[in-house]
């Protein structure tokens, strides 16, 4: 009869797990009963199987893949100097920087105090949402005061037109802290990021559905989301210190 | 498994050697690939999560403890990103379909191919945990210690589960 701890037995015997007197025992045990050797026997074709399926397995190559899509995610924070990054447009000589400078002035005047453009800002958002404080005049999406043992930080978040939600992170730690940001795919896109003063001990990191901020010191970055749609969608905003999840909120972004 | 000569190359990665992370990616990308395709029984799924496991493991890999063997922390992130990622896109019933023209493949081909998809179908039919046991015993080598450290389950229970597997795998593939 074939009970389990026989069938456990047969699988140990073909695994090469048994003592050699087992082994006996489960060979004869074969020997003498048929039904004993036919569930062997299936035992060993499953087996096969499964080996035969994995060595058969396709090779896969996606080396350049990732390291291209980090150096995508990464490369405002980690090539060249901020200048660099954010104002390489602009000539280095004194003459051609107060032009562009002007010009920059007028444009950035005509967004600021725009009565047109501010009340595209600030319609459809609440007195709560108004709250935040990012830039002291635009609106607020959310303001996040974080104050830990060992690491404060502030998390304000502004729109920027309908479609784009301008996070920045004040992030004081004395040892490394990481703040991870995951949101829904479907409703947002890593558009931009920065940090404001990069340094080897900041790094931030983005994939699909999160953007991750590693601090140590003080330091300030600057999220760019692009919204898909026009729903209230959650933002999950954990802080990690010591190796451990320190805090987690989620904020409703509409 | 052969274990990467990791905490040297941990070192380069994180002084910023892009190319050192290269080097890793290349010698782990086919275990964690197979794990990932093997789990979610799409290939494409399979190389988007491919490259999330990679992605989360260079942003966490300030945390990873050089005490340990850096496979065992790897398969870790890929279990627990395989798991969350079918959670979040319910395909634990999809596979791919079989897409030769006959004329264009030899027969022996098909044949295998249909094989693969008979596999791939009875394993999707495991529950997770069990899945996730066959995949790292027969698709990625490892042995009953390494998946030990992997899943952080004891030997003893692994081997228990992978019983129970083998018994429902046999049940759906040999007649």
């Amino acid at each position: 009869m074939l009970t389990n701890r026989i069938k456990q037995r047969l699988q140990q015997y073909l695994d090469g797990e048994l003592s050699p007197d087992k082994k006996k025992q489960v060979q004869e045990l074969m020997e003498h009963d048929s039904g004993v050797k036919d569930y062997y026997e299936k035992l060993i074709a499953t087996d096969r199987m499964l080996q035969e399926d994995a060595a058969a397995v396709a090779t896969v190559d996606m080396e350049k893949e990732i390291i291209g899509h980090l150096n995508r995610s990464q490369g405002l924070s980690q090539v060249g100097t901020d200048r660099e990054r954010w104002f390489g447009f602009i000539p280095a000589s004194p003459q051609w920087t107060l032009l562009p400078a002007l010009v920059l002035g007028i444009l950035i005047g005509f967004f600021i105090f725009s009565p047109v453009l501010k009340k595209k800002h600030l319609k459809d958002l609440s007195t709560m949402e108004l709250a935040g404080t990012m830039t002291g005049h635009a609106t607020g999406a959310f303001a996040l005061p974080i104050n830990l043992a060992g690491v404060n930080a502030t998390i304000n978040a502004d729109y920027i037109g309908s479609d784009f939600l301008r996070i920045n992170l004040h992030i004081q730690s004395e040892q490394e802290s990481q703040i991870r940001m995951s949101f829904n795919m479907d409703q947002f896109n890593v558009w931009n990021m920065k940090a404001v003063n990069p340094t080897d001990e900041s790094r931030i990191l983005a994939d699909y559905q999160s953007v991750a901020i590693i601090n140590r010191g003080d330091n300030t970055y600057l999220v760019l989301l692009k919204k898909l749609n026009d729903a209230e969608e959650p933002l999950k905003v954990e802080v990690f210190y010591d190796d451990m999840l320190q805090y987690q909120t989620v904020v409703t972004v509409k | 498994m052969t274990e990467f000569d990791s905490k040297e190359t941990i070192e380069e990665i994180l002084r910023g050697n892009k190319e050192a992370y290269g080097r890793l990616i290349r010698t782990y990308q086919q275990p964690v690939y197979n794990l990932a395709w093997k789990m979610t029984g799409s290939t494409d799924d399979a190389r988007e999560l491919t490259q999330m496991i990679f992605i989360k493991a260079y942003i966490n890999l300030r945390r990873f403890d050089r005490n340990r063997k850096f496979f065992s922390w790897l398969y870790r992130i890929a279990l627990n990103e395989t798991q969350n990622y079918m959670k979040a896109s319910r395909r634990f019933e999809e596979i791919e379909k079989l897409e030769l023209t006959i004329g264009e493949t030899p027969e022996d081909l098909y044949q295998d191919k249909e094989k693969q998809i008979m596999i791939q179908q009875a394993l999707l039919t495991l529950r997770p945990h069990l899945r996730s046991l066959i995949v790292l015993k027969y698709y990625d080598g490892l042995s009953y210690d390494e998946i030990s450290e992997v899943t952080g389950l004891t030997v003893k229970k692994i081997k228990s589960r992978l019983f129970s597997a083998r018994q429902i795998l046999k049940e759906r593939l040999v007649y």
